[in-house]
């Protein structure tokens, strides 16, 4: 046929309204047409419509679609209503759609927008108390399971304490001491600017000592981690939770928190004053010679000075915060993993979630830290 | 194996293929052709690549030697346009649905909807709903996440998307794999009704002997790293193979053989 786009012609010429839908009536075709048809139809309510299917070349279930909706909505197929000089398939297609014009939503209702601003707030307030109460209980879990382990060593997985210890400690080794080494020496760096003012360039190694033993080091090792690590123990576990190997675990009488959670956080609470301490001492060397490089403090004046003026308690005060750093950042991760559902989105979220809250936490507990120290003038 | 008859239109065409991963061959020299508007399902034993098969047709595994023909075109050696448009017409149904879990039903269906035609919103949403309804899905369905759906709508819900183009082709991985047999025996309809309403060419994998039955107009069998019978399923059941033997008269085999008879 020569015309072969999809139009179509209004014909009233037998006292009827006719529609001639004409050409190739397929979807691709059809975004132009749409709303002509609509438009149409809406003009035609109530009156009787012969449909002429005989110029119609081609033509797929949107094109009988959109041809049947029209025809609904004039007349609601009343008795002078039909198609005509249909071809068999095109017939058949056209039979195949009438029961399937009803619309269907494409996104869950959302209400009343103002409404839902106040839903989602008091949710998120009730969410966020029995959040708190089950990071409590898991925690209350985890510290149980840990006593009956340690009352009966037997029942400890070694093989994956270890094979954890590995993954989140060794394996971090690398990345905690280049980013330890780079800060020990901008704090340097920052110091050195300053303190030159005052003629007090030797006092850059008391700023680089206590600022990295008792807070950079431990600190920037444990966000590390909590990004590294926290995020993997609740992706391992997560999608363990969604191909349903929890469940297995729990008929076959192993218990998860012996098995996954304990170890991670075993692991993690051993490796983190590790790691701790070897990032406070990279962060001494870079500070160290960048104080050499920058500020001719050589290596001999700057350990001297070092022995000195720090004493152990900077050092201290540093590494016990490690095991509790750790602790929470274990447990967050399991706890979120734990608490995955289904979809790979949960996944996500959970993953996303599990960083967040246990970077809060370390700085909240730093920061109790901080208190605690300055009053018992640590 | 039937001989390649030049009166009937082949819409798919494999010709010598050859896939493996690394050392493992999974098929050599493996022929199978698949004619306009009929189901041909593909059974198999576990691990004889039946689901790679249908990934090498629908160009998700590269063989290592052959030719897969879509509607004529050499899908390998196609140019990203020719490649484009045999990719729209047709359709895939993976196992688990694949639906993506981000959007609701309605949305799933409207993604190719969207992305390959240039449509009005309000006409992709009817169309959405008119694919969700032929699927055999009810209205509500539209605005669920995957996560809220079983297996079965799942399924069907995958089905609608696959559909959503009016495909002409359509791929099925196991498609009543999961679900009750009232269940399956519904897709089975509705496959049916689909393909002799919309004229779709189907291409399934399946494991379900009440399936084939019901649905297949020629059953292939993969064994030994290509297909050792391909045509009717009467046919196919007499070949003299200790495989065929003992799948089409093993119990199962002559339950659902039964079943057809009454």
């Amino acid at each position: 046929m020569a015309d072969s786009s999809a139009h179509f012609d209004i014909d009233m010429t037998q006292g009827t309204l006719k529609l001639v839908p004409q050409g190739d009536w397929r979807a691709r075709f059809l975004g132009a047409l749409d709303d002509d048809l609509r438009n149409f139809a809406d003009d035609s309510v109530g009156r009787d419509l012969v449909v002429d299917m005989s110029h119609v070349d081609r033509l797929d279930t949107v094109g009988a679609m959109m041809l049947q909706r029209t025809m609904r909505t004039c007349s609601g197929r009343g008795e002078g209503s039909e198609f005509t000089g249909a071809s068999e398939a095109h017939a058949a297609l056209l039979a195949q759609v009438e029961d399937h014009l009803n619309p269907c939503h494409v996104e869950p209702e959302h209400g009343n927008p103002f409404l839902a601003v106040i839903e989602r707030l008091g949710k998120g307030v009730v969410d966020a108390y029995y959040a708190a109460l089950e990071v409590m209980s898991f925690i209350g879990l985890t510290l149980a399971t840990a006593m009956r382990v340690i009352a009966n060593p037997m029942k400890m997985r070694w093989t994956s304490t270890v094979y954890h210890m590995e993954e989140a400690g060794m394996n971090a080794i690398p990345i905690v001491g280049l980013m330890s080494f780079l800060i020990g020496a901008v704090v340097a760096f920052m110091g050195a600017k300053i303190l030159r003012m005052f003629n007090a360039d030797i006092f850059t190694v008391e700023l680089v000592g206590i600022s990295v033993l008792r807070e950079f080091g431990v600190l920037l090792t444990a966000i590390l981690i909590a990004g590294r690590s926290g995020s993997a123990f609740t992706a391992q576990i997560g999608s363990m939770k969604i191909r349903e190997e929890i469940d297995a675990m729990r008929v076959l009488g192993l218990d998860p928190m012996e098995v996954l959670v304990l170890p991670r956080v075993a692991a993690l609470v051993v490796m983190l004053p590790v790691l701790a301490f070897f990032a406070a001492m990279l962060g001494i060397l870079g500070g160290g010679l960048v104080a050499w490089l920058a500020m001719d403090i050589s290596p001999a004046l700057f350990i001297s000075r070092f022995q000195e003026t720090m004493v152990l308690n900077h050092f201290w005060a540093g590494l016990i915060k490690a095991p509790f750093f750790a602790f929470v950042i274990a447990v967050v991760g399991c706890f979120q993993g734990m608490e995955v559902e289904g979809s790979a989105e949960s996944l996500g979220q959970r993953t996303t979630l599990s960083v967040v809250q246990s970077l809060f936490l370390v700085i909240l507990i730093d920061a109790f830290f901080a208190m605690f120290y300055l009053e018992i003038d640590f | 194996m039937t001989e390649p008859d030049k009166s009937v239109e082949h819409v798919i065409e494999v010709d010598g293929l050859k896939t493996q991963f690394g050392d493992f061959v999974v098929h050599e020299d493996l022929d199978i052709d698949v004619r306009k508007g009929e189901i041909m399902g593909v059974v198999g034993g576990s691990g004889t690549g039946k689901s790679v098969l249908m990934r090498a047709i629908i160009g998700l595994k590269r063989p290592s030697a052959g030719t897969v023909r879509i509607f004529g075109d050499d899908y390998y050696q196609a140019t990203d346009k020719e490649r484009d448009a045999i990719e729209q017409r047709w359709g895939v149904l993976f196992q688990g649905g694949a639906l993506f879990s981000s959007l609701t039903v309605a949305q799933n269906v409207m993604a190719p909807v969207r992305e390959h035609l240039n449509l009005p919103e309000d006409l992709a949403k009817d169309i959405a709903a008119l694919k969700i309804s032929m699927s055999g899905l009810p209205e509500e369905a539209g605005a669920k996440y995957p996560a809220e759906l079983s297996g079965g709508m799942k399924k069907r819900a995958g089905l609608a998307r696959a559909l959503a183009l009016d495909p002409e082709i359509v791929f099925l991985d196991e498609p009543t794999a999961g679900l009750d047999p009232i269940g399956a025996a519904r897709f089975d309809e509705l496959i049916v009704n689909l393909k002799e309403s919309l004229g779709l060419t189907v291409f399934m994998v399946t494991h379900d002997l009440d399936t084939l039955h019901a649905t297949c107009d020629r059953v292939a069998v993969l064994a030994e790293k290509r297909v050792i019978a391909c045509g009717p399923l009467d046919e196919v059941r007499r070949a003299d193979h200790p495989w065929i033997q003992e799948y089409f008269a093993g119990p199962r085999g002559r339950a659902a053989l039964a079943a057809k008879a009454s």
